[in-house]
Protein backbone atom coordinates (compact mmCIF):
# COMPACT_ATOMS: atom_id res chain seq x y z
CA UNK A 1 0.00 0.00 0.00
CA UNK A 2 1.47 3.59 -0.86
CA UNK A 3 2.16 5.80 1.71
CA UNK A 4 -0.74 8.96 0.60
CA UNK A 5 0.70 11.49 2.75
CA UNK A 6 3.81 12.67 0.77
CA UNK A 7 1.93 12.37 -2.62
CA UNK A 8 2.63 15.58 -4.66
CA UNK A 9 -0.26 17.20 -5.64
CA UNK A 10 -0.50 18.56 -9.59
CA UNK A 11 -1.66 21.89 -9.18
CA UNK A 12 -2.66 23.94 -11.77
CA UNK A 13 -0.85 26.88 -11.70
CA UNK A 14 -1.72 30.18 -13.27
CA UNK A 15 -1.06 30.11 -16.90
CA UNK A 16 0.47 33.46 -18.28
CA UNK A 17 -0.98 33.50 -21.90
CA UNK A 18 -0.17 37.37 -23.74
CA UNK A 19 -2.95 36.65 -26.49
CA UNK A 20 -6.47 34.90 -25.70
CA UNK A 21 -9.93 35.12 -26.59
CA UNK A 22 -12.76 36.27 -24.16
CA UNK A 23 -16.11 34.71 -25.34
CA UNK A 24 -18.89 36.72 -23.77
CA UNK A 25 -22.56 34.48 -23.95
CA UNK A 26 -25.15 37.27 -23.69
CA UNK A 27 -28.27 35.55 -22.66
CA UNK A 28 -31.55 36.68 -21.46
CA UNK A 29 -31.01 35.91 -18.00
CA UNK A 30 -27.44 36.00 -17.39
CA UNK A 31 -23.83 37.03 -18.92
CA UNK A 32 -21.15 34.66 -18.99
CA UNK A 33 -17.60 35.75 -19.63
CA UNK A 34 -14.77 33.39 -20.37
CA UNK A 35 -11.19 34.14 -20.70
CA UNK A 36 -9.63 31.05 -23.13
CA UNK A 37 -6.55 31.08 -25.42
CA UNK A 38 -6.18 30.84 -28.59
CA UNK A 39 -6.77 27.25 -28.94
CA UNK A 40 -9.79 27.58 -27.10
CA UNK A 41 -8.60 26.35 -23.84
CA UNK A 42 -10.52 28.16 -20.49
CA UNK A 43 -8.75 29.70 -18.64
CA UNK A 44 -11.05 31.40 -16.25
CA UNK A 45 -14.52 32.86 -16.17
CA UNK A 46 -16.59 34.84 -14.57
CA UNK A 47 -20.48 35.58 -14.48
CA UNK A 48 -23.42 38.17 -13.10
CA UNK A 49 -24.56 35.52 -11.01
CA UNK A 50 -20.73 34.18 -9.29
CA UNK A 51 -20.79 38.49 -8.72
CA UNK A 52 -23.12 38.22 -6.53
CA UNK A 53 -26.10 39.15 -8.65
CA UNK A 54 -29.20 36.89 -8.13
CA UNK A 55 -32.53 36.60 -10.15
CA UNK A 56 -33.80 39.38 -12.26
CA UNK A 57 -30.98 41.57 -10.81
CA UNK A 58 -28.45 39.44 -13.21
CA UNK A 59 -30.03 39.79 -16.39
CA UNK A 60 -29.02 43.59 -15.82
CA UNK A 61 -26.39 45.43 -17.65
CA UNK A 62 -24.80 46.28 -15.13
CA UNK A 63 -24.40 42.71 -13.69
CA UNK A 64 -22.43 42.30 -17.47
CA UNK A 65 -20.33 44.74 -16.30
CA UNK A 66 -19.55 44.12 -13.18
CA UNK A 67 -18.53 40.48 -14.22
CA UNK A 68 -16.57 41.94 -17.58
CA UNK A 69 -14.15 43.85 -15.04
CA UNK A 70 -13.38 41.14 -12.66
CA UNK A 71 -12.72 38.61 -15.37
CA UNK A 72 -10.58 41.51 -17.10
CA UNK A 73 -8.54 42.00 -13.38
CA UNK A 74 -8.10 38.53 -13.70
CA UNK A 75 -6.73 37.80 -16.94
CA UNK A 76 -4.60 41.07 -16.84
CA UNK A 77 -2.64 39.61 -13.58
CA UNK A 78 -1.91 36.52 -15.91
CA UNK A 79 -0.55 38.67 -18.48
CA UNK A 80 -3.33 38.91 -20.83
CA UNK A 81 -2.02 41.51 -23.64
CA UNK A 82 -4.31 40.90 -26.57
CA UNK A 83 -7.70 39.44 -26.72
CA UNK A 84 -10.38 38.85 -29.30
CA UNK A 85 -14.14 39.28 -28.54
CA UNK A 86 -16.65 37.06 -29.28
CA UNK A 87 -19.73 37.93 -28.50
CA UNK A 88 -22.80 35.45 -27.95
CA UNK A 89 -26.41 35.65 -27.63
CA UNK A 90 -28.96 38.47 -27.29
CA UNK A 91 -28.97 39.92 -23.63
CA UNK A 92 -28.73 42.69 -22.42
CA UNK A 93 -25.22 42.70 -21.42
CA UNK A 94 -23.80 42.72 -24.51
CA UNK A 95 -22.28 46.08 -25.30
CA UNK A 96 -21.77 47.42 -21.41
CA UNK A 97 -19.39 44.14 -21.17
CA UNK A 98 -17.88 45.11 -24.42
CA UNK A 99 -17.52 48.79 -23.59
CA UNK A 100 -16.06 47.74 -19.75
CA UNK A 101 -13.37 45.01 -21.67
CA UNK A 102 -12.18 48.12 -23.96
CA UNK A 103 -12.14 50.58 -21.15
CA UNK A 104 -9.96 48.21 -19.31
CA UNK A 105 -7.09 49.19 -21.33
CA UNK A 106 -6.70 45.91 -22.86
CA UNK A 107 -5.52 45.66 -26.53
CA UNK A 108 -8.36 44.23 -28.84
CA UNK A 109 -7.59 43.04 -32.10
CA UNK A 110 -11.37 42.14 -33.43
CA UNK A 111 -15.03 41.50 -31.99
CA UNK A 112 -16.99 39.12 -33.44
CA UNK A 113 -20.44 37.91 -33.60
CA UNK A 114 -20.54 33.91 -32.94
CA UNK A 115 -24.77 33.93 -32.21
CA UNK A 116 -25.56 30.47 -33.64
CA UNK A 117 -28.40 30.73 -36.29
CA UNK A 118 -30.14 27.68 -37.23
CA UNK A 119 -30.63 26.82 -41.23
CA UNK A 120 -34.44 26.17 -39.84
CA UNK A 121 -33.40 23.38 -37.67
CA UNK A 122 -34.84 22.41 -34.56
CA UNK A 123 -38.62 23.22 -33.73
CA UNK A 124 -38.09 26.07 -30.56
CA UNK A 125 -40.67 25.55 -28.25
CA UNK A 126 -44.12 26.97 -27.79
CA UNK A 127 -44.61 30.64 -27.15
CA UNK A 128 -45.24 31.48 -23.60
CA UNK A 129 -48.59 32.30 -22.28
CA UNK A 130 -48.23 35.28 -19.67
CA UNK B 1 -12.17 15.53 -41.94
CA UNK B 2 -10.54 18.16 -40.69
CA UNK B 3 -10.18 20.03 -44.26
CA UNK B 4 -14.28 19.46 -44.76
CA UNK B 5 -15.11 20.94 -41.54
CA UNK B 6 -12.97 23.79 -42.50
CA UNK B 7 -14.20 23.92 -45.85
CA UNK B 8 -17.50 23.70 -44.48
CA UNK B 9 -16.44 26.81 -41.89
CA UNK B 10 -16.25 28.91 -44.70
CA UNK B 11 -18.91 27.86 -46.58
CA UNK B 12 -21.19 28.36 -43.57
CA UNK B 13 -20.31 32.44 -43.70
CA UNK B 14 -23.32 34.13 -43.25
CA UNK B 15 -24.12 38.05 -43.86
CA UNK B 16 -21.68 40.87 -43.92
CA UNK B 17 -18.24 40.36 -42.57
CA UNK B 18 -15.27 42.46 -43.32
CA UNK B 19 -12.20 42.06 -44.67
CA UNK B 20 -8.96 41.55 -42.75
CA UNK B 21 -7.40 44.41 -43.23
CA UNK B 22 -3.50 44.52 -44.72
CA UNK B 23 -2.08 46.50 -41.73
CA UNK B 24 -2.89 45.98 -37.97
CA UNK B 25 -2.82 49.55 -37.66
CA UNK B 26 -5.36 50.82 -40.00
CA UNK B 27 -8.78 48.98 -39.32
CA UNK B 28 -10.96 51.80 -39.04
CA UNK B 29 -10.20 52.34 -42.97
CA UNK B 30 -11.85 48.66 -43.77
CA UNK B 31 -15.75 49.49 -44.71
CA UNK B 32 -18.09 47.35 -43.04
CA UNK B 33 -20.64 46.82 -45.52
CA UNK B 34 -18.01 45.65 -47.71
CA UNK B 35 -19.14 41.60 -48.96
CA UNK B 36 -15.89 40.39 -49.87
CA UNK B 37 -15.18 36.75 -48.82
CA UNK B 38 -13.08 36.65 -46.00
CA UNK B 39 -9.48 35.03 -46.70
CA UNK B 40 -9.05 31.70 -45.52
CA UNK B 41 -5.75 33.17 -42.34
CA UNK B 42 -7.26 36.14 -41.28
CA UNK B 43 -3.94 36.71 -39.18
CA UNK B 44 -0.97 34.59 -38.67
CA UNK B 45 -1.03 31.84 -36.32
CA UNK B 46 1.87 30.25 -34.58
CA UNK B 47 1.48 26.89 -34.45
CA UNK B 48 2.51 25.11 -31.07
CA UNK B 49 6.09 23.55 -31.43
CA UNK B 50 4.89 20.18 -29.70
CA UNK B 51 3.11 19.91 -33.21
CA UNK B 52 6.31 19.29 -35.26
CA UNK B 53 4.31 17.45 -37.97
CA UNK B 54 1.96 20.21 -38.55
CA UNK B 55 4.54 23.13 -38.59
CA UNK B 56 6.99 21.09 -41.11
CA UNK B 57 3.72 20.60 -43.20
CA UNK B 58 2.84 24.53 -43.43
CA UNK B 59 6.23 25.34 -44.46
CA UNK B 60 6.71 22.93 -47.05
CA UNK B 61 5.30 23.12 -50.39
CA UNK B 62 3.45 20.17 -51.04
CA UNK B 63 1.86 18.45 -48.07
CA UNK B 64 1.77 14.33 -47.66
CA UNK B 65 -1.12 14.34 -46.59
CA UNK B 66 -4.20 16.29 -48.23
CA UNK B 67 -6.35 16.37 -44.86
CA UNK B 68 -3.25 18.49 -43.43
CA UNK B 69 -3.50 20.96 -46.32
CA UNK B 70 -5.16 23.57 -44.17
CA UNK B 71 -3.16 22.53 -41.00
CA UNK B 72 -2.95 26.08 -40.40
CA UNK B 73 -6.70 26.68 -40.48
CA UNK B 74 -7.40 24.38 -37.77
CA UNK B 75 -6.84 27.14 -35.32
CA UNK B 76 -9.66 29.39 -37.59
CA UNK B 77 -12.20 29.86 -35.29
CA UNK B 78 -15.20 29.47 -37.26
CA UNK B 79 -18.58 31.00 -38.76
CA UNK B 80 -19.54 33.76 -37.18
CA UNK B 81 -22.12 36.46 -38.34
CA UNK B 82 -20.31 39.98 -37.93
CA UNK B 83 -16.90 41.19 -37.28
CA UNK B 84 -15.51 44.48 -36.44
CA UNK B 85 -11.84 45.19 -36.84
CA UNK B 86 -10.81 47.38 -33.59
CA UNK B 87 -7.96 50.47 -33.52
CA UNK B 88 -5.57 51.32 -31.40
CA UNK B 89 -6.67 54.36 -30.28
CA UNK B 90 -10.46 53.74 -31.08
CA UNK B 91 -12.45 55.06 -27.98
CA UNK B 92 -14.70 52.90 -26.42
CA UNK B 93 -17.91 54.44 -27.29
CA UNK B 94 -17.29 54.10 -30.91
CA UNK B 95 -16.04 50.50 -30.99
CA UNK B 96 -19.75 49.69 -29.15
CA UNK B 97 -21.40 52.35 -31.51
CA UNK B 98 -20.00 50.45 -34.92
CA UNK B 99 -20.71 46.96 -33.65
CA UNK B 100 -24.41 47.89 -32.57
CA UNK B 101 -24.24 49.07 -35.84
CA UNK B 102 -22.81 46.22 -37.75
CA UNK B 103 -25.16 43.94 -35.65
CA UNK B 104 -28.45 45.75 -36.56
CA UNK B 105 -27.38 45.76 -40.31
CA UNK B 106 -27.06 41.81 -39.91
CA UNK B 107 -30.30 41.65 -38.33
CA UNK B 108 -29.19 39.02 -35.53
CA UNK B 109 -30.67 40.75 -32.78
CA UNK B 110 -34.32 40.48 -34.08
CA UNK B 111 -33.62 37.47 -35.77
CA UNK B 112 -32.92 35.43 -32.36
CA UNK B 113 -35.85 36.78 -30.94
CA UNK B 114 -37.83 35.35 -33.34
CA UNK B 115 -36.28 32.14 -33.18
CA UNK B 116 -36.81 32.24 -29.48
CA UNK B 117 -40.34 30.69 -30.03
CA UNK B 118 -42.19 29.12 -32.33
CA UNK B 119 -43.95 30.83 -34.81
CA UNK B 120 -47.79 29.41 -35.85
CA UNK B 121 -48.08 29.69 -39.45
CA UNK B 122 -50.86 32.51 -38.89
CA UNK B 123 -48.05 34.53 -36.90
CA UNK B 124 -45.66 34.41 -39.77
CA UNK B 125 -48.45 35.88 -42.18
CA UNK B 126 -48.91 38.20 -39.63
CA UNK B 127 -45.14 39.27 -38.91
CA UNK B 128 -44.86 39.54 -42.91
CA UNK B 129 -47.44 41.18 -43.81
CA UNK B 130 -46.38 44.09 -40.86
CA UNK B 131 -43.14 43.84 -41.84
CA UNK B 132 -44.09 44.91 -45.48
CA UNK B 133 -46.33 47.62 -44.97
CA UNK B 134 -43.76 49.13 -42.93
CA UNK B 135 -41.37 49.35 -46.21
CA UNK B 136 -43.76 50.46 -48.29
CA UNK B 137 -44.65 53.74 -45.37
CA UNK B 138 -40.43 54.14 -45.59
CA UNK B 139 -39.92 54.04 -48.28
CA UNK B 140 -43.27 56.38 -49.60
CA UNK B 141 -41.68 58.64 -47.13
CA UNK B 142 -38.50 58.87 -48.70
CA UNK B 143 -40.06 59.23 -52.32
CA UNK B 144 -42.79 61.76 -51.05
CA UNK B 145 -41.13 64.51 -52.54
CA UNK B 146 -39.82 63.11 -56.31
CA UNK B 147 -43.22 61.63 -56.34
CA UNK B 148 -45.78 64.02 -54.95
CA UNK B 149 -48.81 64.00 -57.16
CA UNK B 150 -50.46 67.76 -56.71
CA UNK B 151 -46.78 69.32 -57.10
CA UNK B 152 -45.89 67.40 -59.73
CA UNK B 153 -48.86 69.02 -62.02
CA UNK B 154 -47.55 71.99 -61.14
CA UNK B 155 -44.14 71.61 -62.06
CA UNK B 156 -44.51 70.15 -65.83
CA UNK B 157 -45.83 72.50 -67.53
CA UNK B 158 -43.70 75.36 -66.41
CA UNK B 159 -40.92 73.04 -67.65
CA UNK B 160 -42.62 72.90 -71.05
CA UNK B 161 -42.98 76.76 -71.22
CA UNK B 162 -39.71 77.62 -70.74
CA UNK B 163 -38.42 75.16 -73.45
CA UNK B 164 -40.36 76.50 -76.04
CA UNK B 165 -39.27 80.46 -75.21
CA UNK B 166 -36.00 79.14 -75.93
CA UNK B 167 -36.61 77.71 -79.61
CA UNK B 168 -35.38 78.92 -82.13
CA UNK B 169 -37.23 77.66 -84.91
CA UNK B 170 -39.20 81.09 -85.61
CA UNK B 171 -36.72 83.55 -86.74
CA UNK B 172 -37.84 86.75 -88.33
CA UNK B 173 -41.33 86.06 -88.09
CA UNK B 174 -41.53 83.52 -90.56
CA UNK B 175 -43.17 80.14 -89.14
Amino acid sequence: MLNNSNKIRSRKGKRNVQKGVIHIQASFNNTIITVTDVRGQVILWCSAGACGFKGTRKSTPFAAQAAAETAIRASIDRGMKQVEVMMNGPGPGRDTALRAIRRSGIVIIFVRDVTPMPYNGCRPPRKRRV
Amino acid sequence: MAAASAMAAFSAMACSSSAPPPSSSSPSQVPLSSTSTPSPLPRQVRLPSSNSNYASLSASPCPQDPSMQFANVMWFKGPYNTQIFVGETEPADSVVKRFKRAVMQAGIISECRRRRFFETRQEVAKRKKQAAQRRRSKSRYFSRGANDPKKGLKAKPAVEEDDDDDDNWEYDGMA
